[in-house]
């Protein structure tokens, strides 16, 4: 059971935080879209409710539900909006002390037991909390994109992360419909970290005289890349 | 194009093993000679040669030419990943001078029994081994880091990458030692790091040696 009521996104027009803020509402958790750019929350607001109107569609939600996913949306440009979150997951540019300089403000906004989280991909969890005021506070939770249609979020904890924080950020994953994985705060977590060099290998089969790519690698879906040895299992 | 085949044997085939229809459908005298284990003879009139591989080089069965080798012989494999069931992927494995109706013989047999081709250099584990192998010894080495538990390694490989299965449960499930042994074969024609067999490939090789 998650203690989580309200979650606040930053970067919410942006690819990750866009498709985190779906998630969190449509699993109906108040959801606070923070960003800087008061347009880019616009154009996000409408793609998200074109998104719901073809989940609707499709039929994998209903009319009811994809109204009340909307009502639990509330676009903010101000850090004061915040305030009232219990999580707040931060999804702005992948630059440490930008991720740094959001924690530092969020903390004197928040309320004690706000928990933070970040998606980032390649940065340190420990420091990213850094100087931020509640570093036990700070947990990793990595989102896969496109955020509305991948299940996996990988978390991590920093050096510093309670495990009390962690316990109460992966059960709020798990209440939000996602399915966990824990990993070490370490560049790449484990897809990055795998994934990364296994582009790089097929590059340099390619440029070694091996075959042209489709064979290598083959996008089966829209939505994700299949990739190697699962098409000749 | 209709190609009838040919096939000497001696020993078990990984490619083909007892039972396959691929065996069934062979004629006494085919215009192409597949050979499971059998020694290769050149043969020019024959349209091709198709010379099953383990981890090896078809130069090994052909002799080289400075990079100009190439006749009527290929090498093949289907991929395997160690004891499951051959898949539906055949590796072709050609030289710079392979004849082109060679190759156009031997795709032709394959995809009449149902199998997906594709062509590769010849090169020390082709296409498969050669991208996974690196992958599973990544895997391995993570894993004795305690980057994650092998459960969840393999579950974010299948949740964020699509996989049926994950490179550690993969790689047991073929088995570590012979993981190894390919490994081991890339290693030693690459030199690359990525390519040198993970610790628990290694412990697995030397207990499947009774060291
Ligand atoms: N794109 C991916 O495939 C992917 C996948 C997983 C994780 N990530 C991570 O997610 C994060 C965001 O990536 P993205 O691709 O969504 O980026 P993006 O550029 O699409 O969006 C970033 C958003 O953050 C906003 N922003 C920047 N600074 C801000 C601040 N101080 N306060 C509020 N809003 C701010 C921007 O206006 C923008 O809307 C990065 O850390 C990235 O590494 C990305």
């Amino acid at each position: 059971m998650s203690a989580i009521r309200k979650v606040g996104v930053c970067g919410a027009a942006g690819t990750m935080g866009a498709g985190i803020a779906i998630v969190s509402a449509r699993a109906g958790f108040h959801t606070v879209c923070y960003d800087v750019d008061a347009d880019g929350l616009g154009r996000a607001a409408s793609q998200t409710a074109s998104f719901f109107a073809r989940s609707v569609e499709r039929g994998r939600m209903t009319e009811e539900a994809r109204e009340a996913a909307l009502a639990k949306l509330a676009p903010v440009t101000e850090l004061d909006g915040l305030g009232e979150c219990d999580l707040v997951i931060e999804a702005v540019f992948e630059d440490l002390p930008a991720k740094q300089a959001l924690f530092r403000a969020l903390d004197p906004v928040c309320k004690d037991g706000t928990v933070f989280a970040s998606n980032t991909s390649t940065l340190s969890i420990t420091q990213i909390a850094s100087g931020c005021g509640r570093e036990d506070r700070v947990v990793g939770m990595h989102f896969c994109l496109p955020a509305q249609l991948m299940k996996l979020i990988e978390m991590s904890p920093g050096l510093n992360t309670s495990e009390e924080v962690f316990d109460a950020a992966w059960a709020w994953t798990e209440a939000a419909g996602q399915t966990p994985v824990r990993t070490q705060d370490r560049p790449g977590f484990i897809l990055n970290a795998l994934l990364v060099p296994f582009n790089n290998d097929a590059i340099r089969a390619v440029e070694a005289g091996g075959p042209p790519p489709p064979p290598i690698s083959t996008p089966r879906s829209r939505r994700r890349w299949v990739t190697g040895w699962d098409r000749w299992s | 194009m209709t190609m009838t085949y040919a096939i000497r044997r001696n020993g078990e085939s990984r490619s083909f093993p007892d039972g396959e229809p691929f065996l069934a459908a062979a004629a006494p005298d085919g215009e192409v000679v597949v050979l499971l284990g059998a020694p290769c003879e050149p043969d020019p009139s024959k349209t091709a040669i198709l010379v099953e591989l383990g981890s090896e080089c078809l130069g090994v069965h052909t002799g080289e030419a400075a990079g100009e080798e190439g006749s009527n012989v290929l090498g093949f494999a289907r991929y395997r990943n160690g004891d499951d069931p051959p898949s539906a992927l055949v590796e072709l494995v050609r030289q710079p001078n392979t004849e082109a109706r060679a190759l156009e013989a031997a795709r032709a047999i394959f995809e009449a029994a149902g199998l997906t081709v594709v062509v590769s250099a010849d090169r020390v584990g082709r296409i498969v081994d050669r991208l996974v192998r690196p992958k599973y010894n990544a895997a391995l080495r993570l894993l004795d880091d305690g980057l994650a538990r092998a459960e969840d390694m393999d579950l974010a490989c299948r949740l964020g990458l699509g996989y049926p299965d994950g490179p550690i449960e993969r790689a047991m499930r073929g088995g570590l030692a012979h993981h190894h042994a390919v490994s081991s074969a890339l290693f030693a024609a690459s030199g690359q790091p990525g390519d040198a067999p993970a610790r628990a490939a290694s412990v697995a090789a030397a207990r499947a040696e009774g060291r």
